[in-house]
């Protein structure tokens, strides 16, 4: 993985360098906003990691220029503003995920995993979830290479799972991201019949709240 | 005497005040005057009028059927008359007319109209009223009659005005100066308070000594309230920050002792212990960093509420956001965690501290249940409340109409009676638990709670062990 790191603290940018170092990506540190444009369009990159008080301006400034030039590429923002504001602010500016000072390491990395892995799912519109492989451009499932046949709405509950794999999806999200025509009782029907088709086990429950899917070894 | 740079003053007002009193008794004065110069000299000069009417007839009547002599004669008393009006200064006019037998024989101002308005008739109201007397003496068949204009012009000319006002005006020094002292003195205790606060350090919120004076002691006293609720506000903040600084070094000190045990040489060798001292690091780290996130949780949970009105909020869909962002933890460790909820409840929310709320009491409950435990968070709307001795609930009783409850129940240890109410306080942890914390999740879930007019409770879970957190929200 490519990583464009913009980092102003030394301390922080320097044991970073290190652990991507050791997990074998390749990081270009920059410590200011200015020159990453320039650097955006002319390497190609997997991620950017965005602190957002930079010397030189808000990190915040940087991505919205990223965006209204037609930079796709996936963004996650580490910053110790924590506050909700903050938070929906980098969203909206177009942040894929947002990371708060400080954080630990692991979940750094699983993060930006998740995030380079959504673009490039996008991409190539494929994603793979245990046994189960996902097309997402002719909406087709194989469970362990077999087929599995899905109907439109189980298709697009699915999808919409294990995307976002390990994180609990609310009936409301789901309701209303997935079934917008749909009510009450059907989420829970729909979810019954595709467990029916690929195994129990892979999605899970939280009553009253919502479902999530989760790798048989998370 | 007061600061002039000061738009409005108190002294200015009082004075300006008092000069307005003295010319509204002035004027009033004056008024009073004038009406009732003007009353006396109209009856004044009608009886005058009269006299003389009677007076220049007992002349002529002497006389008898010699016109020329009468017109003469006529002509010899007015002209007496003139010279005396000249000489007093005296604007006014007189017509004296003469007829015998029915003709005119005299008349000293033929310029004047047959018909002049008397007294109280609606023509007098544009010019001067006349006094008009008329004599008759039928042996020498004479009829005098005189007509006396009747001048108050005077009263509203500048002569006759300043005359009137002249007492006012030369006494008006006589009474501001006396009158400028007085309110120079009767506001010096004003000053002297303001001076007194003025000469203060900052740190000094002791109270101020009270004012002897009826009208300065609501102001005395409210100053030392505010004074008071100032310190110990100040107070509050200080021991918060000495606690917060307190507990950090725990943490601390942890990393300090793991940091040495890793970079000294007997670790080197030891893979073990090397790996013991990165965790006991980490755990460090992860402990110093909880503390700071919950310490800023703590302080915005705090912040005053904003002017802006809080936007309405379905409660129970923002309940199952927060639950959905923990349950992933809970099913590491095997919990389960329901979600029961038959209502929305829409009300005015808070969302950031709301959501420090709902964060502090689900990761409580996931921390202190058993593996493979179960969480039921409930929220229902309902008016029946259980709210037994509890006067934090009580307090907010009659705060709206509807109410929303939250339940949280789990099957942890629960918490002791006896400390129901000690662990709201900051930085209180109930003793002999292994679980790490803050101190701080309660105390951030009651502020939170209270932004959100909510009254937060804590009872025994119903079947045995367990806590059940209860938090009731007003909805207005």
């Amino acid at each position: 993985m490519k990583i464009l790191m913009i980092e102003d603290d030394l301390a922080i940018g320097r044991a970073l360098l290190a652990v991507f170092q050791d997990e074998g990506h390749a990081v270009i540190w920059l410590r200011m906003a200015e020159g990453a444009l320039a650097r955006l369009q002319t390497e190609q990159f997997d991620a950017v990691l965005l602190d957002l008080g930079l010397p030189d301006g808000d990190g915040n400034v940087l991505l919205k220029q990223m965006r209204a030039q037609g930079l796709s590429l996936p963004v996650l923002i580490m910053t110790a503003r924590d506050s909700l504001e903050d938070r929906l602010n980098g969203f909206n500016t177009g942040a894929d995920d947002y990371l708060i000072k400080p954080f630990e390491i692991p979940e750094l990395l699983v993060r930006l995993r998740a995030i380079v892995r959504r673009a490039h799912g996008n991409a190539e519109g494929g994603w793979s979830f245990g046994e189960l492989v996902l097309d997402e451009r002719r909406m087709l499932v194989t469970r362990a290479g077999a087929p599995v046949a899905l109907s439109r709405t189980e298709f697009a509950l699915l999808l919409a799972l294990v995307k976002e794999s390990g994180r609990v999806l609310t009936r409301a999200e789901l309701e209303q991201g997935v079934l917008p025509h749909s009510e009450g009782q059907t989420l829970d029907v729909h979810i019954s019949n595709l467990r029916k088709k690929i195994g129990e086990r892979l999605i899970r429950t939280v009553r009253g709240v919502g479902y999530m899917a989760q790798r048989p070894h998370d | 005497m007061i600061k002039s740079a000061n738009p409005l003053s108190l002294f200015r007002r009082l004075m300006l005040g008092f000069s307005g009193v003295i010319a509204l008794v002035a004027l009033a004065g004056f008024t009073y005057v004038a009406i009732e110069a003007k009353i006396t000299q109209g009856a004044r000069t009608a009886s005058e009028n009269a006299a003389h009417a009677r007076e220049v007839l007992l002349h002529l009547a002497e006389i008898g059927a010699d016109p020329a002599r009468i017109q003469r004669s006529a002509a010899r008393l007015e002209a007496v008359r003139l010279e005396m009006f000249r000489e007093l200064d005296y604007h006014s006019r007189v017509r004296l007319r003469v007829w015998q037998h029915g003709a005119l024989l005299y008349n000293s101002l033929p310029s004047l109209p047959d018909v002049l308005p008397a007294a109280g008739s609606p023509a007098a109201r544009k010019a001067n009223p006349w006094a008009i007397a008329e004599e008759r003496d039928d042996a020498s068949g004479l009829v005098v009659e005189r007509s006396h204009e009747v001048d108050d012009e005077w009263m509203l000319s500048f002569s006759g005005v300043s005359f009137l006002l002249s007492s006012t005006i030369f006494s008006l020094p006589l009474l501001l100066l006396p009158a400028w002292l007085i309110v120079g003195i009767g506001l010096r205790p004003l000053r002297s308070i303001a001076e007194q606060i003025e000469a203060r350090s900052v740190s000094d919120l002791t109270a101020l000594p009270d004012s002897p004076y009826r009208e300065l002691s609501p102001l005395v006293d409210a100053i030392n309230r505010l004074m008071s609720r100032l310190s110990q506000r100040i107070e509050r903040e200080h021991e918060f920050l000495t606690d917060a600084a307190h507990e950090l070094k725990t943490p601390l000190a942890a990393i300090q002792i793991n940091a040495h045990l890793l970079l000294s040489r007997s670790v080197a060798d030891h893979p073990q212990r090397s790996a013991e001292a990165g965790q006991g690091l980490r755990e460090g780290v992860a402990r110093a960093t909880h503390m700071v996130h919950q310490l800023l949780a703590y302080e915005r949970a705090r912040a005053e509420p904003s002017a802006e009105p809080l936007p309405q909020t379905d409660l129970s869909g923002f309940v199952r956001s927060r639950l959905a962002s923990a349950a992933p933890l809970a099913m590491q460790r095997g919990i389960e965690i329901e979600f029961q909820s038959d209502v929305d409840c829409n009300m005015a929310m808070h969302v950031e501290s709301m959501a420090a709320l709902l964060d502090n009491l689900i990761s409580n409950a996931i921390k202190y249940s058993p593996e493979n435990g179960r969480i039921c968070v409930r929220l229902d709307a309902d008016a029946s409340v259980d709210t037994g001795a509890d006067a934090s609930a009580s307090a907010n009783a009659n705060a709206g109409t509807g109410r929303c409850r939250l339940t949280i129940t789990d099957q942890g240890p629960g918490i002791a009676p006896a400390l129901q109410q000690k662990v709201f306080e900051r930085f209180y942890r109930v003793p002999g638990q292994e679980q790490s914390g803050s101190g701080l999740g309660l105390a951030i879930a009651e502020r939170a709670s209270e932004r959100n007019h909510g009254a937060i409770m804590l009872r025994a879970a119903e079947n045995g062990a367990g806590l059940k957190v209860i938090v009731e929200f007003a909805t207005p």
